[in-house]
């Protein structure tokens, strides 16, 4: 917690954190923190749906065909994004659907963009030699290397309990991705159920990338009642393992979930 | 089988902790539970502070609290909350159904994380914070927040 280098930005409607350990060159720091928030500034003016002029919101209207997207300059983002989207809405049946949020449904990658977003902004940091950095995406996590002589300690929230903690991850490399309604209500689309998911407080997915973690953590929100068994799955054949916290059923976790939080092993 | 009965259980335990804690909402388990331990003495150290407020909210409390049984499909089930100087510190099944001999793996997944919810964050030590997503005006109250302060 001590002997940190830090540095935070506005964006995406939230606020990122960016640490490195104490020994980390300043000069270094500074320059890959502001390519990080460069990086992610940038990702919310391509995929912002609340900007009238961002070619999400002109793909969401029709005003850019996909036809015409070779031509665009951030072509390769926005086709990358579109394929996680595809891929999550296959994988968990359409229960995570971009092409059908909201009433009427239209398309808003949001709740898959943050974290890819966060993952970009992660190597940006990476390729300017920051190495070990831990980066906070107004809830999303992802780390590399070690913080000093121990690996980084990622607190996941309780979602019952303000100000407080559910557990506590430790990772040397790795993404923690939790979503909850917990800040700011119910706002993950259930396109089956036609309004905003609510069934779970919280579900964390912790795995190798953020742009994953995220958008699993959000579809097991979609799914609901669904949820654990889908996670429960999904860890069998992907390093991707989660926490779901039900305030019907408790708190349950998937197998490899102790190996990421070693109180849930040794409280055992 | 044997997977799906279990997990009906732990959830039944679930169930179980949340009742049995809501039927204390207004006494000394709640408020130890959410951490509602400052702030509890008199504010000047004069005497005889409010008698109604001490009862309230008691600072450092310890004890055992047994919550309600409950009637479950599979049986009547009670826990107890472990406070110990004013925090959760452990969670124990008073009773409950044994099926199959498996008693020991339905506490084995519904108490550590429990345990750990008395966790508190200024004291584990932590270097970022993953929960839902804060508005940026939410940041400013955040644990986050305090974290990003700390740093050189």
């Amino acid at each position: 917690m001590t002997g940190r280098r830090t540095a935070t930005a506005t964006s995406m409607g939230t606020v990122m954190s960016i640490a490195a350990p104490a020994d980390t060159d300043p000069e270094m720091f500074s320059a890959a923190t502001q390519a990080a928030f460069t990086c992610l500034r940038h990702a919310d003016d391509v995929f912002s749906p609340f900007k009238a002029a961002s070619p999400i919101s002109r793909i969401r209207d029709g005003r850019l065909p996909l036809a015409d997207l070779a031509e665009h300059p951030d072509a390769a983002w926005i086709r990358e994004v579109l394929d996680i989207c595809s891929a999550l809405k296959a994988q968990t049946g359409g229960a995570f659907d971009a092409w059908a949020v909201g009433d009427p449904p239209a398309f808003d990658p949001c709740g898959a963009v943050k974290g890819w977003a966060a993952e970009q902004a992660g190597a940006t940091l990476t390729a300017h030699g920051v190495t070990r950095h831990s980066l906070g995406a107004g809830g999303d996590v992802r780390v590399r290397g070690d913080c000093g002589d121990r690996p980084w300690r990622v607190g996941i929230t309780d979602p019952h309990r303000p100000g407080r903690l559910l557990a506590v991850a430790e990772l040397r490399d790795g993404a923690v991705a939790t979503s909850g309604t917990t800040e700011r209500g119910a706002h993950i689309w259930d396109p089956k159920a036609g309004r905003p998911a609510s069934y779970l407080s919280q579900v964390t997915v912790i795995g190798p990338s953020l742009t994953w973690a995220d958008g699993y953590a959000t579809a097991a929100m979609a799914l609901g009642a669904q949820a654990f068994d889908w996670l429960s799955a999904l860890a069998e054949r992907t390093a991707y393992d989660a926490l779901v916290v039900d305030r019907r059923t408790g708190v349950r976790w998937t197998p490899g979930m102790p190996k990421h939080v070693p109180a849930l092993a040794s409280a055992v | 089988m044997i997977k799906v009965v279990m997990s009906l259980v732990s959830t039944a335990i679930g169930l179980v902790l949340l009742l049995s804690f809501k039927s204390h909402s207004a006494g000394p388990p709640r408020s130890a539970l959410s951490g509602a331990t400052a702030g509890t003495r008199s504010p000047h150290g004069t005497a005889s502070p409010s008698r109604t407020r001490s009862m309230k909210r008691p600072a450092g409390r310890s004890g055992v609290f047994a919550g309600d049984p409950i009637d479950t499909p599979y049986g009547t089930m009670q826990v107890a909350a472990v406070i110990t100087a004013g925090k959760l510190t452990n969670v124990k099944v008073l009773r409950h159904t044994d099926v199959g001999g498996r008693s020991a793996q339905i506490d084995a997944s519904s108490l550590p994380v429990l345990r750990s919810e008395a966790l508190s964050a200024h004291g584990a030590d932590i270097d970022v914070v993953s929960g839902a997503t804060y508005t940026s005006r939410g940041y400013a109250t955040s644990l986050q927040s305090a974290l990003d302060k700390a740093g050189i």
